[in-house]
């Protein structure tokens, strides 16, 4: 909660059994403390230390290596359509009498879905305990999906499987990592993470295998054969895995940080009751968490990183079969046992990654990144020179160099950016980095496919070092960004399971409290570390100079802006990112400053577009649209007159209007008084009080110190960004160097003679 | 939830008629065998395909529909057409045989389109179209697909067997 600097005086309206300062003072001063026994909960000991076998880890924690074994086998069996299709797609083509073109086009709309998909995966799951069930059904989905393909007769019916495989596949890239990361202990997660992407990679390596052999006269299965037979493989492996359980969320991580807080204040490990707020109300929405996590420095950087990641990793795939075959003669047979030996090389190098990445993280997760910088940039040299090399055996020592340097990396990004994050967020990031992968990988075949053209294959494999080496260069600078926003996520788990001790030991809390807000439009940033609460049923002032951030601070309180920092709280539920929307149902209301209404409509119209958030209850808006009038009888007098030619008091009773109508919680009103005579300010002033009489809390915003001040007893100054003064506004009159630096002494003069 | 129901269950209409049980191949269909040249082997103009056949009996266009008798399709560098239909369907939306039928339903024609049919077990690949100058860089590969065709020019089955073979340009001009 935010410390009260400077504050004296406030209200005591709403006493609370222990004072807020004191709570915040004792939180403050256990803030480090706390801090540092939360990252060590989450495996940031910061020791050279080696961790132990996972082996011991899991069974110190009794937990059963099965949810690793069973993610495992899904992401071997997932890859089998996918891998069939690429393959067998002249024969479907042959078979079917369907153009090559045709069968490209369906093969690229199924990626479409497969990048698109895991969006609405991560939505299915609502935050809510059932990633286990939505992985078997996808499993078991795509497994039925694949024998299905065996039997299609038509390019509609392709398009239409290949398109749910993309979007059952897509579990895979959304739900698997988090999965795991919650059901492993984070001294072991890196390792468990390693293991699971090794496993994958021998997927890649043991469907071409499985393809090969099915069709060949051993066997002699035509593509349908191959179809049916690799999805009832598919369906015996997803049947493996109906045991799996959600292991909940944050076990390991978010609920052991709640835990250093729990265990601090009471000694006991309950869980909290219900928030004054009902948790739907402020339970973030899908594009609410995407757009928060859009906010984190560390995820922007790595979804930059995956980006240039899909640029050159997606085409390499394609464009190192077109190289074998033209600079080495090199058939499909050969081809394929070049592109195996690779994903040997992967599963090695992930293998002995594993437990040194564990390490790294240990001591210093920014270490693993850097680490993870060095290896792609390596990689992707390594993968020029072998290109240019002019003996086939080199050719393939470096390319496995390329391949083993940069399989490594998987599970540095995958660890950095779902620390970072709370546990529930974590199925969207997933999600929003396959869309960056995803891409890249356009990107990077259309780019890529002009420089072949120009240059050549060869020319084409040395060119990936471009956007490799630019990744490499934007992984190395969010290595400082891991441990701030690992810090970041301590601070907002501890200071919400804070929040909920002090609700439980009975104490109240501010109706509004802003923590730390850092906000910045573009690269600019205007406000800096505000700290800024409201009692409920209070009326302050937010004065300051034009430019100070005022309104921003508003924007920030009423959802139209997010803050790239810090923490907005209403009655104690966090709401930092919540829809504007949503806060107004909330009871959160701001009426803009500039006399924002819609010109072109009329009185009423604005009225029952203020009524929008009752819905469609039309009785309740129109009683609402009364009661305004009877408050202000002028606007009744003019309610079929367009809003444009109202006066500006008029006008400005048109927003007040708004406040009447909604009966908001928390008011906030920007520039009542801007270009208003005294006498329209005075009656506008004696509504806004009237108001807050009746029990709503107001945020006044204004530049002219002497008629805010005239109607709060509590005030904020804000001067550049920052809170300069917090206290009762009589104390704010005193403090000449704040007021003359920005107003005209006379005005504070004016104020105390009338006073007196 | 519900419209994600109607969702699958529309996509579901959609799969269900392109979906069949009967008359698809899920075993190899190792009648017809392709002898010479090898696949991906590198040739020179004009290049003969041979291949021999066992249990289908070659009859030429006789009007019959069995499936164990009747011709060969041969397509270069196309796809034959779907299994039921004759090699006709693979220009029937080309503006002149929308116009006349009778003008592309002819082997002439259909050749023409790269869309043949032999009684014979070989089909000699006489010409083929220079590659445009950027793709010259790369190698230049080719493919032909041998279908069946029943005695009335049907398509049958889903059987189709494909060569490719590089073009050795080297020494033309």
């Amino acid at each position: 909660m935010p410390p009260r600097k400077k504050a004296a005086g406030r209200r005591s309206s709403s006493k609370p059994t222990q004072p807020h300062e004191e709570l915040v003072e004792k939180v403050e001063q256990t803030r480090e403390e706390l801090r540092n026994e939360a990252r060590a909960r989450l495996g940031v000991t910061g020791s050279d230390e080696k961790p132990p076998p996972l082996r011991r880890v899991l069974s110190t924690h009794q937990l059963s290596a099965y949810p690793l074994v069973a993610l495992g086998v899904l992401a071997i069996v997932d890859q089998f359509t996918g891998y069939a299709l690429r393959v067998l797609a002249p024969e479907v083509s042959s078979s079917l009498g369907i153009g090559a073109a045709s069968i490209a086009a369906v093969i690229s709309v199924s990626g479409f879905a497969a990048a698109l998909g895991p969006l609405p995966v991560a939505g299915l799951t609502g935050q809510k305990s059932r990633r286990a069930l939505i992985i078997i059904v996808t499993g078991i989905a795509w497994s039925v999906i694949a024998i299905t393909t065996g039997f299609v007769t038509t390019i509609v019916g392709l398009l239409v499987v290949l398109i749910f495989d993309g979007l059952t596949t897509a579990s895979v890239s959304a739900l698997h990592a988090p999965v795991l990361m919650d059901s492993h202990p984070p001294e072991g997660r890196v390792r468990a993470l390693s293991y699971y992407i090794a496993t994958a990679e021998f997927g890649s390596l043991l469907a071409p295998l499985l393809v090969a052999l099915l069709v060949s006269s051993y066997v002699g299965l035509t593509w349908r054969g191959v179809f049916v037979a690799l999805g009832t493989l598919s369906l015996l492996g997803a049947l493996t895995t109906i045991r799996l359980r959600d292991p909940g969320y944050g076990r390991w991580d978010t609920e052991q940080v709640r835990d250093t807080v729990r265990e601090k204040e009471s000694g006991a490990k309950e869980r909290m009751e219900a928030h004054a707020l009902a948790e739907a109300d402020i339970q973030l929405g899908f594009f609410e968490i995407v757009r928060r996590l859009m906010l984190i420095p560390t995820i922007r950087r790595l979804l930059a990183v995956e980006i240039a990641f899909g640029f050159f990793a997606v085409p390499f795939d394609t464009f190192l079969s077109f190289f074998l075959d033209e600079r080495w003669n090199l058939g499909p047979v050969g081809r394929a046992l070049f592109v195996a030996f690779l994903a040997v090389v992967s599963v090695t190098s992930l293998t002995i990654f594993g437990p040194r990445g564990e390490a790294m993280f240990r001591k210093d997760p920014g270490r693993v990144i850097q680490v993870g910088a060095v290896l792609i940039g390596s990689g992707v040299v390594a993968i020029c020179f072998g290109a240019l090399l002019p003996t086939f055996g080199l050719v393939l020592a470096f390319f496995a160099l390329a391949n083993g340097l940069i399989a490594a990396i998987g599970p540095a990004i995958s660890i950095a950016i779902l620390s970072v994050i709370p546990s529930g967020m974590r199925a969207h990031a997933a999600a929003v980095v396959g869309i960056a992968v995803a891409i890249g990988g356009f990107g990077g075949a259309l780019l890529l496919g002009s420089v072949d053209a120009q240059y050549g294959i060869t020319g084409t494999m040395i060119s990936l070092v471009v956007p490799g080496v630019i990744g490499a260069l934007i992984l190395r600078g969010a290595a400082p960004l891991v441990q701030q926003d690992l810090d970041r996520m301590i601070d907002e788990t501890l200071e919400d399971e804070e929040i909920r001790q002090i609700t439980k030991s009975g104490n109240t809390l501010p109706m509004l409290a802003c923590r730390k807000i850092d906000f910045s439009y573009g690269q600019i940033q205007v406000l800096f570390d505000v700290d800024f609460t409201v009692e409920e049923g209070e009326m302050v002032a937010l004065l300051g100079t034009n430019g100070a951030g005022k309104s921003t601070l508003l924007k920030v309180i009423s959802g139209i802006g997010l803050p790239f920092g810090g923490s907005v709280r209403f009655r104690g539920a966090d709401i930092t990112y919540l829809d504007a929307e949503r806060r107004l149902k909330l009871g959160i209301t701001q009426i803009p400053g500039g006399r924002a209404v819609f010109g072109p409509m009329s009185v009423v119209e604005n009225l029952r577009v203020f009524g929008y958030s009752f819905g469609r209850d039309r009785k309740t808006v129109e009683s609402a649209i009364e009661r305004s009038f009877g408050a202000f009888p002028r606007l009744d007098e003019r309610k079929d007159q367009k809003a444009s030619t109202l006066s500006g008091g008029e006008q400005q009773m048109l927003g007040l209007a708004k406040a009447l109508m909604l009966r908001p919680k928390l008011l906030l009103v920007d520039e009542l008084s801007l270009g208003l005579a005294p006498v329209i300010v005075g009656q506008l002033l004696d509504m806004v009080e009237q108001i807050n009489a009746e029990g709503t809390a107001v945020v006044l915003v204004e530049q002219s110190v002497n008629i805010a001040l005239n109607v709060v007893k509590h005030a904020y100054f804000m001067e550049k960004g920052q809170i300069r003064f917090d206290g009762p506004s009589k104390s704010l009159l005193a403090r000449d160097d704040l007021l003359r630096a920005v107003f005209l002494e006379g005005a504070a003069a004016r104020t105390k003679t009338r006073n007196s | 939830m519900r419209r994600r129901g109607r969702l699958v269950l529309l996509a579901l209409l959609v799969l269900l008629p392109s979906c069949a049980v009967h008359g698809l191949n899920f075993k190899q269909d190792k009648r017809l065998a392709i002898i010479s040249p090898k696949d991906r082997a590198k040739v020179r103009l004009p290049v003969t395909i041979r291949w021999t056949v066992h249990d289908f009996t070659v009859t030429g266009r006789n009007g019959e529909a069995r499936n164990d008798a009747g011709y060969f399709g041969v397509y270069v560098d196309r796809e034959p057409q779907p299994p039921g239909e004759t090699q006709f369907s693979l220009v029937k939306d080309l503006p002149d045989c929308r116009r006349d039928r009778k003008i592309c339903d002819n082997a002439d024609y259909l050749a023409q389109a790269d869309i043949n049919s032999v009684t014979t077990g070989e089909f000699t690949v006489a010409q083929l179209p220079a590659p445009p100058t950027d793709a010259a860089k790369r190698r230049e590969f080719h493919s032909v697909t041998i279908a069946f065709l029943n005695g009335r020019g049907e398509r049958v089955g889903e059987s189709a067997y494909r060569l490719q073979f590089e073009v050795d340009r080297s020494g033309t001009s």
